[in-house]
């Protein structure tokens, strides 16, 4: 059996990619796609943990964390539709309205 | 019968399915009256089941859901809160011409989310109440969809909320994957011990909460979505998800123990003086009453958080005082700032002149509101002070308490900036017949609590006990 550590490291990994690319891009799209690519990790280390405890709670956790971020890519898209069609773009440096 | 404890958020979910379902029936300009009409049945509802569940103390579907005196007096507070919600709204879905009934659903989908979080006693009933409450709070926030604001609101709040979120959920897995269990209860025989992963989760956990409360240090996305969120929602904003977190974190904090307690406890020191002292500081030079209004909310999360900092019954007892006078206030002011708005007045501060004389009541009445959230005697916000104020002193924490003394007297600076704009200045008010009924009943609730409290602030610590 391949050991926990390197599954976590990864998970670790796609999660400090994810994380990466959703802080330094400006494309709110691709942000959305790095969080995605976060939570995913986060499902990883979930199906990882459960396996080697020999239990199933993971895994139904993991479950419920891929319908939630599906219902979270849907509502992202809506609003990133609603924001284009105010102002034709996307880019989250152009979008920038409020501030002190 | 465990569906019995379900009850209040069975409720909440049938009325969201009511109210899309009949709006479909309903003809286009009866619809607005329906489905308030049937928000208010659910809420009622949501009230009696609430109040069923007092004194009841219950552990259900496999450790899921919890009911106690905590989680009920928190959900009777927010079943009043969403009452006063549909009131602050009613004007508002009209002249904005927004669909009453997807708002509504919406609306009430972040109470049921509150409601979910008020019972978890589990960390996967825990993500999925406050993901709820995200989901919601992220399309609330852009409603107004022609309005570029509001879309940028809702915009900046969902990036930043949902890399909140997957950071909690990764904390979540790493306490899962030490504790094997999801269960708090199971979680706190773990928490002595500050152990790497333990250490880890737990930050990621408390800093996905933390988000949620809009505290310093992460604190960048609530002035944003709150300025360019609908008026109403800025309100429900300014209360809704802060209060259920906190009521969460009364139960969530008191599960560490030893040496990582006093660590946890040293940070939230930190956090708490850092976000009151912050938020007043920010707060001093904003013009625009909504962005004030969450400059000053993000202040008094730092005036809560000093309760679990010194974890007290006494200091959770100033909490639910301070909670319940906080909101009366916040949602008083929001109601004005709709009626002013309403009446074209904008929403920068100079949209108050004058209106101790056009409106004289809504100009005592704010006065009301204001000296409560800087805690002058006789409101309701001196009492939820002098409580926290009197429990810190208890525990010794005197330079807390100085502090928190200080940070009062600075927000007196911007607090004061209303008042002299309300009552000192002049301005051209063309009011319009309309009816500002509905907000007048909202501030008329609140000030009627904000004095009560003032006077008799037992009435609310009577209702309740402490969690665990």
């Amino acid at each position: 059996m391949i050991p926990l550590s390197w599954v976590l490291a990864l998970a670790g990994l796609l999660f400090g990619i994810g994380l990466l690319g959703a802080l330094l891009s400006t494309n709110a799209v691709r942000m959305l796609i790095c969080i995605e690519l976060m939570l995913n990790a986060v499902n990883i280390n979930l199906v990882a943990f459960s396996r080697y405890q020999g239990q199933a709670h993971g895994e139904i956790v993991a479950l419920f964390a891929m319908a939630i971020g599906a219902a979270e890519a849907a509502v992202g898209l809506a609003i990133f539709v609603a924001v284009a069609r105010n102002s034709k773009v996307i880019d989250i440096d152009k979008i920038n309205l409020l501030k002190w | 019968m465990e569906y019995r404890l379900l009850l209040p958020e069975l409720v909440l979910a049938v009325g969201i399915l009511a109210i899309i379902l009949v709006d479909l029936w309903t003809a286009v300009e009866r619809k607005r009256w329906t489905a308030f009409g049937l928000a208010a049945l659910t809420f009622g509802a949501y009230l009696i089941a609430v109040t069923s569940l007092v004194g009841v103390k219950e552990v259900a579907f496999a450790g899921h859901l919890l009911v106690d005196d905590w989680s009920t007096f928190f959900k009777l507070f927010f079943g009043i809160t969403g009452l006063l919600m549909l009131l602050l709204s009613f004007e508002y879905v009209k002249e904005r011409a927004l669909p009453p009934a997807e708002f509504l659903a919406l609306l009430i989908g972040a109470y049921l989310g509150i409601s979910i979080l008020l019972g978890s006693e589990n960390l996967l009933t825990l993500y999925i109440g406050l993901e709820l409450i995200s989901l919601t709070s992220y399309l609330l926030a852009a409603f107004l969809r022609q309005d570029p604001l509001s879309t940028e609101a809702g915009l900046k709040y969902f990036l930043l909320g949902s890399i909140a979120s997957a950071a909690l959920l990764c904390g979540i897995s790493f306490l899962y994957g030490v504790t094997g269990s999801l269960s708090l209860i199971v979680l706190a025989q773990h928490l002595a011990v500050a152990q790497g992963m333990v250490v880890t989760g737990t930050i990621l956990l408390l800093s996905g909460l933390l988000f949620k409360l809009a505290a310093v240090p992460f604190q960048v996305w609530a002035p944003d979505a709150l300025q360019g969120a609908p008026t109403p929602i800025t309100a429900f904003f300014s209360v809704g998800a802060k209060v259920a977190v906190l009521a969460f974190f009364g139960r969530f904090l008191a599960l560490f123990a030893g040496e990582f307690a006093q660590e946890i406890n040293y940070y939230f020191l930190l956090i708490a003086i850092a976000s009151m002292t912050i938020g007043n500081l920010a707060a001093l030079r904003q013009t625009n009453l909504k962005r004030l209004m969450a400059y000053s909310s993000i202040a008094h999360v730092g005036y809560l958080l000093v309760a679990f900092v010194l974890g007290t019954p006494a200091a959770y007892a100033a909490l639910q005082v301070y909670v319940a006078v906080y909101a009366a206030a916040n949602l008083g002011i929001f109601a004005i700032i709709l009626w002013a708005e309403s009446q074209g007045r904008g929403l920068e501060i100079q949209g108050f002149q004058g209106l101790g004389r056009v409106q004289p009541l809504f100009g005592l009445a704010l006065g009301v509101f204001v000296f409560s959230l800087v805690g002058i005697p006789p409101t309701g916000g001196f009492m939820g002070k002098l409580l926290l104020f009197m429990a810190s002193v208890e525990e010794a924490h005197y330079l807390l308490a100085v502090i928190m003394v200080l940070n009062g007297v600075l927000s007196v600076a911007y607090y004061y900036r209303m008042l002299r704009s309300a009552f000192f200045e002049e301005g051209e008010w063309n009011l319009q017949e309309g009816d500002g009924h509905a907000l007048g009943a909202v501030v008329l609730v609140a000030v009627v609590v904000i004095l009560f409290t003032g006077v008799w602030p037992g009435w609310l610590q009577g209702l309740t006990s402490l969690p665990m």
